[in-house]
């Protein structure tokens, strides 16, 4: 019976260190992939925002808004200007990054 | 014993001599060598007699020294030649890791952003954890699930501007501000409203809401797919949608066919589908926007009653929002295709055509289309639209048929504007102070015109109002219009606007009135209509 709760015991505290790996994996940040693909984002954003923005009116100085204004004026400009999906969420990047 | 010590000393000082000899003559040959003459003479000095009575060893020290300082040269150039190659490794390396900082900082940025976002992320799961906790049956849990976060942003913009107009005979101030609510409700949901005021010699009116709709994405962001419910503005060609705010159009008025006698609605309500997708490379994208809306009314529309019967010539009314009565429906559709790939540098350029359609009165069909283009390279841009329209109007007899009234009313419109920032001159001389104040110009012309064949007398105002000269001209069957502008650009969106409009309108056409409390129209042709001049400067800033 001893042995019994020991081995309970012991698998609980495994599955217990296993799930706190896992959260502590994902609280310690972006992966390098994940790293990477915002930096392609950001590039890709710095290149579009001068040339869409230009289209209809001079693009406006990322340092204007916070980033959570960003994220709602690029919502409302996707909408308006009918932007690819990618391309929204570049330029947001850009905006965001580099203010 | 005193001998023997005589004999000790004599030895000593014998022994002494002999070893002082030939220390010496040693002494002598160093001196002649390390000392040379005051004078540069190479002449061995008095002190180097000695030396000089053994000519081969003083040849065989001077060898030996201009070898050592032979040695000496070629080390010490070999340190220089040494330390050249480490102050060129150094800066390589310093070069090196100003570019590996320069390239680290936006993933260093971006690092930041996603740490913060990450924070917000833990902060928001407190809160859903606390407000589930207090909330009767997980209500609030679930509905902040649900929506997600909320943000408010404002954004908008104020005017203030002087306008001339030679055949109206005024000279006065107007004013405009406009208030642009956005409040996001979730990453798929988002309002967004315009308010606003103006000011002029006709008084003060308050604007709002000019627009007040919904932007949902029904299957997230990354689908090319998004509505539009509510009060919008018309994406009939490009202008309402794309060129409105002051500070986006560059020049104070609105082309004619989008002005005091448009030919289409400025603003709709109904539901819109619109999108985009990247079809080739990078910039070259297509997109659609499609939608319903209660249907185009004109002035004499039921609901709106501004003039008691429909008449060739009547303005369109505002926001067909407000002609429910009519029981109008109407339906539109944009398409825009953007042909050149980023890469190139080649610009962006737009190909766009469009068209509304829908039913003003019962039976009765409204009809347009338009196509333009839009293009922007450098210091340099263009835009230009051509639209028609095609209404139909009731059949009348007796006592109701006016003049004139029977048949449908066509109407054209058309602009073509280009402008030119001063930056794409070259202007070397020009000095620190001059030169970034010249590169803020921007030079700028547009013609504009509209036919159609009638004008209604009740419709003409000549009280400016911002963006609208107040010129009678305009007002007239075949309008035209050349408006040259010259802005100053005191940031992307504060401009210090200057325009002249020439009006040049043709002849021909009939000019309708409803003289008082009369229902049908009286008639009267239009002759040549004088031309008029335009003068306007404005401030505008949008935040």
């Amino acid at each position: 019976m001893k042995s019994l709760i020991a081995k309970i015991g012991m698998i609980s505290a495994l599955l217990l260190m296993g799930t706190a790996s896992v959260r502590a994996a994902e609280m310690m940040g972006p992966t390098p992939e994940q790293q990477k693909k915002h930096l392609e984002l950001f590039h890709e954003g710095q290149a579009l925002w001068p040339i869409y923005c230009n289209h209809c009116h001079n693009a406006r100085n990322p340092a204007e808004f916070a980033p959570y204004q960003w994220d709602q004026i690029i919502m409302h400009m996707r909408t308006l200007e009918n932007l690819p999906p990618k391309d929204e969420a570049a330029i947001l990047e850009y905006l965001k990054t580099a203010r | 014993m005193g001998r023997i010590s005589h004999l000790v000393i004599m030895g000593v000082a014998v022994s002494v001599a002999l070893v002082m000899t030939p220390l010496r003559s040693a002494r002598a040959d160093e001196s002649s060598v390390s000392k040379p003459s005051s004078s540069g003479d190479p002449a061995p000095s008095s002190a180097a007699v000695p030396a000089a009575a053994k000519p081969g060893t003083l040849e065989r020290v001077f060898r030996e020294l201009e070898a050592e300082r032979r040695q000496m040269r070629e080390s010490e150039r070999r340190h220089e030649e040494e330390e050249a190659a480490e102050r060129k490794r150094i800066e390589a390396l310093e070069k090196e890791v100003s570019a590996l900082n320069n390239a680290n900082l936006p993933a260093q940025q971006t690092q930041n952003t996603l740490q913060i976002a990450q924070t917000e992320k833990q902060v928001g799961q407190i809160q859903k954890t606390i407000s589930s906790q207090l909330g009767p049956f997980n209500f609030g849990d679930r509905v902040n699930s649900f929506l997600g976060q909320h943000n408010f942003t404002m954004v908008g913009d104020a005017s203030v501007g002087y306008y001339y107009d030679h055949q109206a005979g005024f000279n006065d101030p107007v004013l405009e501000f406009e208030v642009n609510p956005m409040f996001k409700l979730t990453d798929w949901l988002q309002f967004y409203g315009a308010f606003g005021a103006t000011a002029g010699p006709g008084g003060i009116s308050m604007l709002g809401p000019t627009l007040a709709n919904m932007q949902i994405f029904p299957l997230g962001r990354e689908a090319p797919l998004e509505l539009v419910a509510g009060l919008f503005d018309l994406p009939f060609g490009d202008f309402f949608e794309n060129q409105g705010p002051p500070w986006v159009n560059p020049f104070v008025t609105a082309p004619l066919m989008y002005g005091a006698e448009s030919i289409v609605p400025p603003a709709s309500l109904g539901l819109q589908a619109r999108g985009g997708i990247q079809w080739g490379s990078l910039g070259q994208d297509i997109d659609y926007t499609v939608w319903a809306d209660s249907g185009p009314s004109f002035e004499s529309s039921p609901g709106v009653n501004l003039i008691p019967n429909p008449v060739i010539g009547e303005k369109l009314n505002p926001l067909t929002g407000t002609n429910i009565a009519t029981n109008g429906k109407g339906f539109g559709g944009r398409f825009r295709l953007f042909p050149l790939p980023i890469s190139e540098d080649w610009g962006r350029l737009e190909l766009m055509a469009s068209t509304y359609n829908g039913k003003w009165l019962d039976s009765l069909w409204y009809n347009s289309w338009d196509v333009g283009y839009a293009y922007r390279v450098g210091p340099f841009r263009t835009r230009g639209e051509y639209g028609q329209t095609y209404r139909q109007m009731p059949t009348l007899t007796a006592a109701a048929a006016y003049p004139g009234c029977c048949g449908h009313e066509n109407r054209q419109g058309w602009y073509a504007m280009a402008g030119f920032f001063l930056y794409g001159i070259p202007h070397p001389y020009l000095g620190d102070w001059l030169e970034p104040r010249f590169d803020k110009f921007e030079f700028l012309v547009r013609y504009s015109g509209v036919n159609q064949r009638a004008i209604l007398a009740n419709d003409i105002t000549t009280a400016p109002v911002q963006g609208f000269s107040g010129s009678p001209s305009i007002f007239s069957p075949h309008a035209r219009e050349v408006a040259l502008g010259l802005d100053y650009w005191l940031a992307p969106s504060i401009v210090l606007q200057s325009e002249v409009d020439i009006e040049l309108p043709g002849k021909g056409g009939t000019l309708y009135n409803f003289p008082g409390s009369a229902s049908f129209p009286t008639a009267s042709p239009i002759g040549p209509t004088q031309n008029d001049v335009a003068a306007m400067t404005q401030l505008t800033i949008g935040f």
